[in-house]
């Protein structure tokens, strides 16, 4: 099945309403419908959820434990909501608990350190490609930097095109709060990604 | 780090102008404002650039067995028995706890004058022991004792959880509910003779005092009359003052 361009926002053209309609028929016992969710939202979920909490193999087991609440839940599943600003919701709060448990390791680690391949003399790469990935590893980095809502809100937000009343939701906060975290999130990603390039590049900062 | 000094009155709406969440007039405004402030434009790019970035990262592909791991788990979730009202975790409760004076709670003073009856008794134990004594009782084993009637006391070398004993009082915690007992009080075998016990208390010995720490019982407590308790508690204050 197709893959919506979108996510669960304003700039979403999956139709909301079919996954309703996938999630009704769930709940009426159409098993295959649970897994077309799955296939369509596991992805994007991952994606968030391996943003917060910088560890794939705890992103994978939070994704699975978003679909196992949804599975629980299908039988008083009421499409009050949009199906994905639940799923998110669920998702943010489990991303939210997991970084407040106390941890092993530190929760602020490189991306170098979680997996990410290094970039290294011996992988064959064009300035440009060694130029995209280094950007993209800085992002990461910086993007880890901000403080978790911050960081949930602008993701949420920004990448999976949450309107601020559905990240209001998410995060249980008040719209205003939203409009605040994101945009401090915002302004300190762009000034923190600005101030590295300027280390980077001498006297190729603004 | 370059600091960016927007015009006054529009920086914090920048963000929710690119997100489209400015009500129309505002959004506007800004859009006015940006056809003639070089610097505004330019913040406003910086921060549409932190979006494009976020967006160009490509989503992680799931793990292609990820979904069968979520059957797996949903199997495992299925096979076991259905969440009960009941706490999974029991907590260690402190000895007040285990003496029931949350159950009195309801009482509204009943808290105070059982734990003042509590370090009354502890008090007593402790003043009236003779010189012959050769080791004191302690207020806590005057109260694991006590509890020794209704239900096993862990003990130092096993300080691992409480055992299993019917508790509607946890439960009823648990349900975020009032300490109440919904369904009364528990039946206790011991409850006639405490009570006659605690209402004839009218003498001044510790052994008596002793005798009644040893009988008395969670119920008992809870269904004693109050007054009955307040007229206890004098006397135990009384024979504190006397012995100190």
């Amino acid at each position: 099945m197709g893959r919506p361009s979108g996510c669960g926002g304003r700039d979403s053209n999956d139709g909301p309403n079919d996954d309703v309609a996938l999630m009704l028929a769930f709940s009426n016992g159409d098993a295959s419908a649970f897994e077309v969710l799955f296939a369509r939202w596991s992805g994007r979920l991952l994606r968030f959820v391996q943003r917060m909490v910088r560890e794939e193999a705890v992103a994978e087991e939070l994704v699975q434990e978003v679909f196992l609440r949804v599975y629980r839940a299908r039988d008083r599943y009421s499409p009050d909501a949009k199906f994905s600003t639940w799923l998110y919701r669920i998702a943010t709060n489990l991303a939210l608990n997991e970084l407040r448990r106390p941890r092993q390791r530190d929760p602020h680690r490189s991306t170098d350190e979680d997996g990410a391949p290094e970039l290294t003399a011996q992988m064959p790469a064009t300035d440009d490609v060694v130029h995209s990935r280094r950007v993209a590893e800085a992002v990461e980095e910086q993007l880890a930097a901000l403080p978790e809502k911050q960081r949930a809100a602008l993701l949420l937000t920004a990448v999976d095109g949450l309107s601020y009343a559905e990240v209001a939701l998410a995060l249980e906060v008040t719209e205003k709060a939203v409009k605040a975290l994101v945009h401090r999130a915002r302004s300190s990603l762009a000034g923190r990604l600005q101030a590295q390039r300027s280390d980077e590049i001498p006297g190729g900062g603004r | 780090m370059t600091e960016i000094t927007p015009c006054d009155g529009f920086a914090e709406d920048y963000s929710a102008y690119l997100d489209g969440e400015l009500e129309p007039g505002r959004s506007d405004e800004l859009a006015a404002h940006f056809e003639t402030c070089a610097l505004c434009n330019e913040r406003l790019d910086a921060l549409r650039g932190v979006d494009v970035l976020l967006r160009e990262a490509p989503a992680p592909l799931p793990a292609s067995d990820l979904y069968e791991r979520l059957q797996s788990r949903i199997a495992e979730d299925e096979v076991r028995p259905p969440a009960t009202p009941l706490p999974l975790r029991r907590r260690r409760r402190s000895p007040s706890q285990r003496m029931g004076v949350r159950r009195i709670t309801r009482t509204g003073f009943g808290i105070a004058v059982a734990a003042a009856v509590a370090a009354g008794f502890a008090l007593l134990l402790l003043s009236t022991a003779g010189p012959e004594s050769t080791r004191r009782t302690t207020p806590e084993e005057v109260v694991a004792n006590t509890e020794s009637r209704v239900a096993p006391v862990p003990t130092p070398e096993d300080p691992g959880e409480v055992p299993e004993v019917p508790d509607r009082v946890l439960v009823a915690e648990e349900k975020g509910s009032p300490a109440v007992d919904p369904v009364g009080p528990a039946p206790s075998g011991s409850d006639a003779a405490t009570g006659q016990l605690l209402a004839s208390f009218d003498d001044s010995s510790a052994d008596q005092v002793v005798e009644i720490a040893l009988t008395l019982d969670l119920d008992t407590i809870e269904d004693f009359d109050v007054i009955a308790n307040l007229g206890l508690l004098e006397r135990l204050v009384a024979l504190d003052e006397e012995a100190g």
